[in-house]
């Protein structure tokens, strides 16, 4: 089985107006697709996580190139920033910024890609180019909402950062239905779609996001995806770091019924560093499964990678971690770890925290802990006049303490509080 | 010292079937051994089992064996199974003197065994557990003498044929090896022994170890293996199955040495029933790929398991070890603790599984693995897998890499330790909790041969 055929992409580059080497590279991509295999999400466990039984591989590809989603974006239009969309991407974007943004089209971001990442390369319908000049320091987060609809959305969100710039990027992807509820937000609208009752059909939502930290930088990425508990979602998230930059990621999964979600550091440089944290909250029949990798490539770098999260109902999750160091890289250090708290009297949680050393002047560890909430720690809260729920719910959000702490959104915490509310709320506790 | 495990014989072989595998060949081992028919559709279905299946497509490089020119059976030129020493051919008891067999059984051993070739030369019990109804016999004549206890235990529930390619490799040619049945309620109180050694050149070695620990007994059994080296390359898919009924307990010690172009694939595999102990203590020196993960299925409630190993890959050596853990009854626990060292662009892997199925309640595993690194060239990995289906499952793991620290040697060295002995103090070191649940001569020996293996390469 093949994802795309040949034909379904001729029909979608026609309706496309994008210079001939982006095209080139999306024919690229659509070879190697085409050699790829689909995964089969089963890393060698004993009960594999698929797609969702009634999922279609064919579904998920779009169109005319067209997308049913809206994408918001709000930043300092006076901090330096510059954001070209799509349709800027393609065709008005100034011959320097084209220049730049081939940079990110190289095979160097495809670690260990499989059908699926180059099927988002082929096929990406929703571009967005963000460039933060040098040296500059963009104090207000840069703020991107994609608010998705029924039809499949495969965006693409390119960041340049240039020498000694630092910024922060939050991003939040929910389904269009919960766009309703929040209308009359500012910002500014690239491809706005119909707003339309989502039809519970399950949608798919893949992201390409890239981040090319060219050299002392500081990065800080937030990304939450909330969707609809009927999608769908594929998203990957790579950083090249040159020398002394730093990227901190932050990836909360709350809401699909199935999501891979993939970080990938690319420590390219001397000195370069990365922090990520992913989180999730999940309960019902839902499938996640996270990768964190740390791809240590020069000397002096320094990778730390957390994946935590709670597990409710019949539940899956499969962490994947991957801190490889080569022969240059000495003087590394690399560090992760693989927290998942049991709620669920059917749920299971499976972890494959990976080391690959191939240099011995480097410190590494690597950490797994799977369990139930304590029941030591029950009593106490317990004892101290909270209720059953109460206390259950005090000890999952103190567990994800790493995660909210990086929250600093105000309506993005609440968002997750309420995610860990409902989770304790289906473990029948109190 | 190494010298010593590498040093051959010239072939002098009984018996020897041609190179590379066959239903005739496989059909010839069974006539030869005599065997009822049931064992013989056995091994044909491993041989069928074994065509069908691929190579593993991860791990180590299997692309430098050649299944087709391996000799998969060889039967020495020695009166089978002697139970005198002075009966044992003399080149064959040179050699097992020069490793220090019968010295061993004198000093403390209940029973030892030592296999040449594709048979067991030698074996022996002490009376006074021979009286108490133990049993340890090699695995051919343990076919004749208990063809029930056989058709119940060997390769059925504990490794099924099916399991993986040379588990299925190894129904179709085993030969030889130990069968041991401990009674209910014996403890023994000295360990076991059996010495497995492979001259000839291109050979393979497919031993089969049964054991059967019944209720209430104890057992320990020690496993020596090593054979010389050859420009070719050997195969070694031995296979050890260990049903530890109610509330018995058993260990296996087992230090593995083959010469350095030997593929050892070898599968290990344990049942634990309500209430048992099993425990693996494992060390891997030679060989030039191995794949060995030592298994224990925890079945029982109340049953726990160990694991202690360790691997060390030198030059163009890649040790590919771990453990796995099936966690299936109430209350069950299991530690897994491995070190491993490599150098001289030697790689070492730990590849583990830790399982815990539903209705596995209030099950406690913990993982720990530690690597050294002796230089830039070296590679060591960690591919550990863990699943979880049980909430009230509390599992831990941990891991961590390092090389020998500059400041451990500095401090040894200004207490007046060369900057050698002070590397081989702080290797000591590191593999002391294996080294310490090991008989005396073991842990002296592998000491010894790590101590010799370090040589040259720090300071």
């Amino acid at each position: 089985m093949v994802i795309a055929s040949q034909e379904q992409f001729n029909d979608f580059a026609q309706g496309l107006r994008e210079p001939g080497w982006f095209l080139d590279h999306r024919k690229a991509a659509l070879a190697r697709m085409l050699a790829a295999q689909i995964p089969d999400f089963r890393q060698g466990l004993l009960s594999g996580i698929s797609f969702p039984e009634k999922f279609e591989l064919s579904d998920i590809t779009p169109e005319n190139g067209r997308h049913d989603s809206t994408v918001a974006i709000e930043y300092d239009k006076s901090s330096g920033v510059s954001i070209f969309s799509s349709s800027e991407v393609s065709q008005a974007m100034p011959a320097e910024s084209a220049a730049l943004f081939k940079a990110f089209l190289t095979e160097d971001w495809m670690h260990d890609a499989d059908a699926l990442a180059w099927h988002q390369q082929a096929f990406a319908n929703d571009a967005l180019f963000i460039r933060i000049p040098k040296d500059c320091a963009v104090s207000k987060p840069i703020l991107i909402t994609y608010s998705c609809g029924a039809k499949p959305l495969l965006a693409s969100i390119f960041v340049l950062a240039e020498k000694g710039s630092s910024a922060k990027l939050i991003m939040i992807k929910k389904s269009a239905v919960q766009k309703v509820k929040k209308s009359g937000e500012g910002g500014r609208k690239i491809n706005e779609g119909d707003d339309h009752n989502y039809s519970g059909n399950q949608s798919y939502v893949s992201e390409d996001l890239r981040v090319f930290a060219v050299g002392d930088n500081e990065i800080e990425v937030t990304a939450v995806q909330a969707l609809d508990d009927s999608s769908v979602i594929v998203q990957r998230r790579t950083s090249w770091q040159g020398k002394q930059a730093a990227v901190k990621w932050d990836d909360v999964c709350i809401g699909g019924a199935f999501c891979r979600s993939e970080v990938i550091s690319i420590l390219a440089e001397k000195g370069s560093s990365t922090k990520s944290v992913s989180s999730f909250i999940v309960g019902e029949r839902k499938r996640f499964m996270l990768s964190n990798s740390a791809l240590h490539k020069s000397q002096f770098t320094v990778s730390s990678l957390l994946t935590r999260g709670a597990l409710a109902q019949e539940s899956k999750v499969f962490s994947k971690g991957l801190i490889r160091i080569d022969p240059e890289a000495s003087g590394s250090e690399g560090f992760q770890k693989q927290d998942a708290l049991l709620l669920g009297k059917g749920a299971e949680a499976a972890a494959m925290p990976n080391l690959e050393i191939m240099n011995d002047d480097v410190k590494c560890g690597h950490g797994v802990s799977i369990s139930d909430i304590d029941d030591g720690r029950m009593a106490y809260l317990m004892s101290r006049g909270l209720d059953e729920r109460a206390a259950a719910q005090l000890i999952v959000e103190g567990f994800l303490l790493p995660a909210i702490e990086l929250i600093t959104d105000i309506s993005l915490r609440s968002l997750l509080f309420s995610a860990v509310r409902a989770a304790v709320a289906r473990t029948g506790r109190g | 010292m190494r010298a010593q495990y590498d040093r051959k014989n010239k072939e002098n072989l009984s018996f020897q079937l041609p190179e590379g595998l066959s239903e005739e060949i496989v059909r010839e081992i069974s006539k030869q051994k005599k065997e009822p028919g049931w064992m013989l559709a056995k091994r044909l279905e491993g041989l069928k089992i074994f065509l069908q299946k691929p190579l593993p497509s991860w791990g180590p490089s299997l692309s430098r064996l050649d299944l087709s020119r391996i000799r998969y059976y060889l039967r020495p030129d020695a009166s089978k199974n002697a139970t005198r020493w002075e009966d044992v051919p003399q080149d064959i008891k040179n050699t097992f003197e020069r490793l220090g067999i019968p010295e061993a059984e004198r000093k403390s051993l209940a029973g030892v065994g030592a296999q040449y070739e594709s048979e067991i030369v030698y074996h022996n019990l002490k009376k006074e557990w021979e009286e108490q109804g133990v049993i340890f016999l090699d695995c051919d004549e343990g076919l004749k003498k208990f063809p029930e206890m056989f058709r119940r235990y060997f390769m059925t529930s504990c490794v099924p044929a099916a399991l993986h390619k040379f588990s299925a490799l190894h129904a179709a040619v085993w030969s030889g090896g130990t069968f041991i049945y401990i009674p209910k309620g014996v403890k023994l109180t000295t360990p076991l022994q059996a010495y497995f050694r492979m001259n000839a050149m291109r050979g393979g070695q497919f031993e089969h170890t049964l054991i059967i620990i019944d209720e209430g007994a104890e057992a320990q059994y020690i496993e020596g293996c090593s054979a010389p080296r050859y420009d070719e390359s050997a195969l070694h898919a031995g296979c050890v199955e260990i049903h530890v009924l109610k509330n018995a307990r058993m260990r296996y010690s087992s230090i593995e040495n083959w010469s350095k172009n030997t593929y050892n694939l070898n599968t290990k595999r344990a049942i634990a029933h309500e209430g048992a102990i099993m425990e693996w203590v494992n060390g891997n020196m030679g060989s030039a790929v191995t794949m060995l993960y030592p298994a224990t299925v925890l079945a029982g409630d109340n049953s726990s398991t160990s694991f202690l190993g360790i691997a060390f890959a030198g030059k163009s050596q890649n040790q590919d070890t771990g453990s796995k853990v099936i966690h299936i009854g109430k209350n069950t626990s299991s530690v897994i603790r491995s070190k491993s060292i490599s150098k001289e662009g030697g790689i070492t892997s730990y590849r583990g599984l830790l399982s815990i199925r539903k209705g596995a309640l209030n099950a406690k595993a913990s993982v720990s693995c530690d690597a050294l690194m002796g230089d830039a060239r070296s590679v060591s990995n960690t591919y550990p897998s863990i699943d979880v289906v049980e909430r009230s499952a509390s599992v831990a793991h941990e891991a961590s890499v390092g090389k020998i620290s500059e400041e451990q040697v500095c401090y040894l060295r200004s207490r007046g330790l060369d900057e050698k002995a002070a590397a081989q103090m702080i290797v000591s070191g590191f593999i002391e909790p294996i080294v310490k649940e090991l008989p005396l001569e073991y842990a002296v020996e592998l000491n010894r041969l790590i101590s010799l293996e370090m040589e040259g390469s720090i300071g």
